[in-house]
Formats: C-alpha cells, sequence, structure tokens
C-alpha cells in the first residue's frame, strides 16, 4: 500500500532526519512511529501526507508515486487542525465542501466523487452522530473539549471515505479515559474500512497498544528503520497481560539505546 | 455582561448628546449654534429634498472608496502574508508610508487626476488601504501552520485555501480595521468635496450654507455628515458582530 523508496529528507540547514529510508506497509496495518521529539516523527507523517517532497527518493502510494496530498489519505492533527471561526458541523463538512469546490478534477478530489448537495449534509450528520458529536454541531471548537475537537477532526476525516489515516499525536493530551475511549474508536474505524493507519505517538504503552508494528526513529539520521513486531495490539485488555508489559519495557529499552 | 440591550443604549446616548445640545445653544445664545428644536426638523425637511441628494452622492463615493480599497488592500495583504520574502522586501517601505496622513497628497492628486469624483475616491481609498492591508497580511502570517496543513491535506490547493481560510480568516481583522479608519475617510470626504464638486455633504456644509451664513442648514448638513459616520460605523459593527460569533460565545461542558 506505501512504499517508502530510499527517502531522503532534511531541513534548510540543518542534518538530514531521513536518509535513503525504506519503508514499507501494508493495506489495513496499523504503524505506530515513536521516538524522542525532534526525531522526524511529524515530517514523516507530512512526508506520507505529500505535503512535505523528499529531497531524494519517492514515495509510492498503491504503485503511484506521490507528489502532492492525495484526496484519499486523511490526515489528524494534535491541535489546531479545525477552523476555529466553524462550527462542529462546518468544519466536519470541510472536506466535502472543497471537494465540490473543485469537482471531481482526479487532482483534489477523486475521479469518481459524486457532486450531490444533500451528499454533504448526509455524510456530516452520519459521522457526528456515529462519533457522539450530534448535540455539539452547533458549536464552535473553542467551546469543546479536547476529545471532543479530536472527534471532530476524526468526522472530517471520514466523510471523506479516506483509505489512508495519518495521525500525529492523536491521543496525547486527552485524560486516560478519553483517550482509551478514542483508541478503541480507532480500532473499531480502521477493522470496519480497512484503513492503513499510521499512528505517531510519544507514549510507549499507547505505540504498544495500537501498533501491528511499531517503528523506532532516532534524533540523529534515520537510515534503516528499526521496526517492532507487535502481537500486544489485538489483545483485548492489555494492561493486566504480563506479554504487554514486556513488550513496553522492549520498546523502553530500545528507545534510551538510541538516546 | 450585558447592561441593557444595544439599542436602549444607542438611545440613551442620542438623549445625552441632544440635551447637551440644548443645553449650549442656550448658553451661547448666538446664530452660530442653533438650538436642536430649529436644527431637526429641518434637516427632516432637507433630507426628504436637496439635501438627500447630497448625502446620497457622499455615500457613494465612501462606499466607492471602501471597495476599492478592500478589493486591492486584501489580495495584497493575503500576498505579503503568505510570502515572507516578499514582506521582508515590502515590510520597511510599508512602515514608512503607512504614517504618512495621505491628505498631504489631495493637491498632487488633483493635479494628477484631475478634480473628478474618481479622484476623490481614490485618496479616500488610499487612507483605509494601509490598515487593511497591514492586519489581512499579518492574520495571514499568524495562521497556525498545522491548520494549512490539515486543510492542505483535505484536498485544498491555494484557490481553496484562499475561500475557506485566509478569507475567513482575515475577515474579522478587515472589517475592524474599515470600522477604525471610517472616522477618517469621511474626515478626508468632508475636504476633498470642497473642491468644485456640485453635489456632497461637504459642498453643501461649506460652500452653499456656511458661506451664506445659512446656519440652521449647515447643522443639517453637519448632523448628515455625521449620520454618514454613524451608518457606515454601525453597519460595519453589525457584520463584525456578526461574523465574531464564535469569539464571544461561554465554553459548553466538557465531556
Amino acid at each position: 500500500m506505501i512504499d517508502v523508496r530510499a527517502i531522503t529528507f532534511a531541513y534548510r540547514d540543518q542534518p538530514s532526519l531521513f536518509e535513503t529510508f525504506r519503508l514499507t506497509i501494508a493495506r489495513g496495518e496499523i504503524l505506530a512511529v515513536i521516538g524522542p521529539s525532534g526525531c522526524g516523527k511529524t515530517t514523516l507523517l507530512y512526508l506520507l501526507a505529500g505535503l512535505y517532497r523528499p529531497g531524494r527518493g519517492a514515495i509510492h502510494i498503491d504503485g503511484r508515486p506521490l507528489d502532492r496530498p492525495r484526496p484519499e489519505t486523511g490526515l489528524i492533527l494534535q491541535d489546531h487542525g479545525l477552523l476555529p471561526w466553524a462550527t462542529v458541523a462546518a468544519n466536519a463538512a470541510l472536506g466535502l465542501k472543497i471537494r465540490r469546490f473543485y469537482g471531481p478534477d482526479g487532482k483534489h478530489t477523486p475521479r469518481d466523487f459524486e457532486i450531490d448537495p444533500g451528499l454533504v449534509e448526509e455524510k456530516v450528520t452520519y459521522w457526528l452522530e456515529r462519533l457522539g458529536l450530534a448535540a455539539l454541531r452547533n458549536q464552535f471548537p473553542g467551546q469543546l473539549s479536547r476529545g471532543q475537537r479530536q472527534r471532530t477532526a476524526i468526522a472530517r476525516t471520514m466523510t471523506l471515505d479516506p483509505d489512508i489515516l495519518l495521525m500525529d499525536e492523536p491521543f496525547s493530551a486527552l485524560d486516560a479515559p478519553t483517550s482509551e475511549r478514542l483508541q478503541q474508536l480507532v480500532l473499531t474505524l480502521k477493522r470496519e474500512s480497512d484503513l492503513t493507519t499510521v499512528i505517531v505517538t510519544h507514549r510507549i504503552e499507547e505505540a504498544v497498544r495500537m501498533g501491528d508494528r511499531i517503528l523506532v526513529l532516532a534524533r540523529e539520521t534515520n537510515r534503516t528503520p528499526r521496526l517492532v513486531e507487535n502481537p500486544c495490539s489485538v489483545l483485548a485488555n492489555p494492561s493486566d497481560d504480563p506479554d504487554f508489559s514486556r513488550q513496553c519495557t522492549n520498546i523502553r529499552a530500545l528507545l534510551e539505546e538510541l538516546t | 455582561m450585558k447592561s441593557g440591550s444595544p439599542l436602549a443604549s444607542f438611545l440613551n446616548g442620542v438623549a445625552m448628546f441632544l440635551i447637551l445640545w440644548l443645553a449650549a445653544a442656550a448658553l451661547i445664545n448666538r446664530p452660530i449654534l442653533p438650538s436642536p428644536l430649529t436644527v431637526l426638523p429641518l434637516f427632516g425637511r432637507l433630507f426628504l429634498a436637496e439635501l438627500g441628494l447630497h448625502f446620497l452622492a457622499s455615500a457613494g463615493r465612501v462606499l466607492a472608496a471602501i471597495l476599492l480599497a478592500v478589493a486591492t488592500a486584501v489580495p495584497a495583504g493575503l500576498a505579503l502574508g503568505q510570502m515572507p520574502a516578499l514582506n521582508r522586501l515590502f515590510a520597511p517601505l510599508i512602515a514608512i508610508v503607512y504614517p504618512i496622513p495621505k491628505i498631504v497628497l489631495l493637491p498632487v492628486i488633483y493635479v494628477l487626476m484631475g478634480i473628478t469624483d474618481l479622484s476623490k475616491i481614490f485618496l479616500i481609498a488610499l487612507i483605509i488601504f494601509f490598515p487593511i492591508m497591514v492586519v489581512v497580511r499579518d492574520e495571514a502570517a499568524g495562521l497556525h501552520h498545522d491548520l494549512l496543513m490539515s486543510v492542505r491535506s483535505l484536498g485544498a490547493g491555494r484557490r481553496a485555501l484562499f475561500r475557506y481560510v485566509y478569507l475567513p480568516a482575515s475577515l474579522p481583522a478587515v472589517l475592524t480595521a474599515l470600522r477604525v479608519s471610517i472616522g477618517t475617510a469621511v474626515a478626508v470626504l468632508f475636504i476633498a468635496e470642497q473642491s468644485l464638486t456640485t453635489y456632497g455633504l461637504g459642498y453643501y456644509i461649506v460652500v452653499e450654507t456656511y458661506q451664506v451664513l445659512l446656519y440652521p442648514q449647515m447643522y443639517a448638513g453637519i448632523l448628515g455628515m455625521s449620520l454618514l459616520g454613524l451608518l457606515l460605523y454601525f453597519a460595519v459593527y453589525g457584520m463584525e458582530r456578526r461574523i465574531n460569533r464564535h469569539r464571544h460565545l461561554e465554553k459548553g461542558p466538557a465531556s
């Protein structure tokens, strides 16, 4: 599904974050990305989203090179992703409105996208209800809790029927119960729509709970990816499980080795 | 935070103003300050006739100037706000030109453009242009990187970003800048209308009434000009309140 082919990326006047970095992510997989701050976690996400271009190499998605944001990829950022002046419903409808604005040009909007004005309202209502936001549809982001804002961002992405979901620290600013509910929600959505998901996090437990595989990034230039297979993610209640704790210890050791 | 309705507060202000005017007229007791009891009925009569035409001419000039200023300042501000290199190049120039009182350019503009409606509109537009361009630039430059990234990830290119992000983000600031500069715009209109025109409140006040000592009529003109400023101010203020709804709301219950 996602094929990162020997990319190199550096910000201006800074050492490379990635050099001939290769990675493949299978359809329907959840990849958790963990690492110290400044290691390029978020940069990797922007690269996968097509928002940044690699200096060398290329990223292919479904065999096609990625040279601009792909309409079927959903990106959910930690905060600041919602329009502060628009209501929850208007924010959730933004992606569909942008698609109608361009029409099915194959570039900003998939070619098979149907421009039906009723469709926008229908989809927005469905996802707001699905994510428990129906009662908040006329509120503004500033009136919401962080968890509600995060759910609004998820609703906005899901209205676009994505096949890839990229999430940057989606649960880190939330309290534990809210964060667990949202993790469960993402797992459910992923199963339902066979979403290929990349979750960036700095929390070890989150990575172990969510990821089919865990990618550990280092603060120096990343060349070969350190990938850890993670069978723990399928466990129903992993926090009591000895394997879960062992895996966490594992990842922690790996992270300490790198810093 | 509510202390009576805005309308009640407005009427209160009008009443206080009229009482002060009455008192001042009684105290000074000279033709140069007629009582509102003389001026107000006269204003009503004149406004339905000749004064109304002067009012329309002035209102048309200010509105055209506002339109011209917004239509040029918003794209300029957006361009500067989105391109730091361009902004670095022009920032020193803007910093110097912005505080110059543009009214001093009146003779230059008259010579270059002729004493026409267009030159009057241009002068007023020039005055409104700078504050609007600067706030639009700052709003555009201050947008959060993550917000732009996530809207771009939804498929937005340059045009959609403009329509769904930059425009709504800078609109409140445009209106604030406009509201603050309306006073100056009307003041400049007053001066600009004194030369070679036949319709306009400035002409009416100075040439048709003041110079021929028709003081009550002059006050009717002054009221007209005040009304123009007031209407523009409150129209912009009303728009501001509407689009700034999200800034005046209380936080909802957390979940």
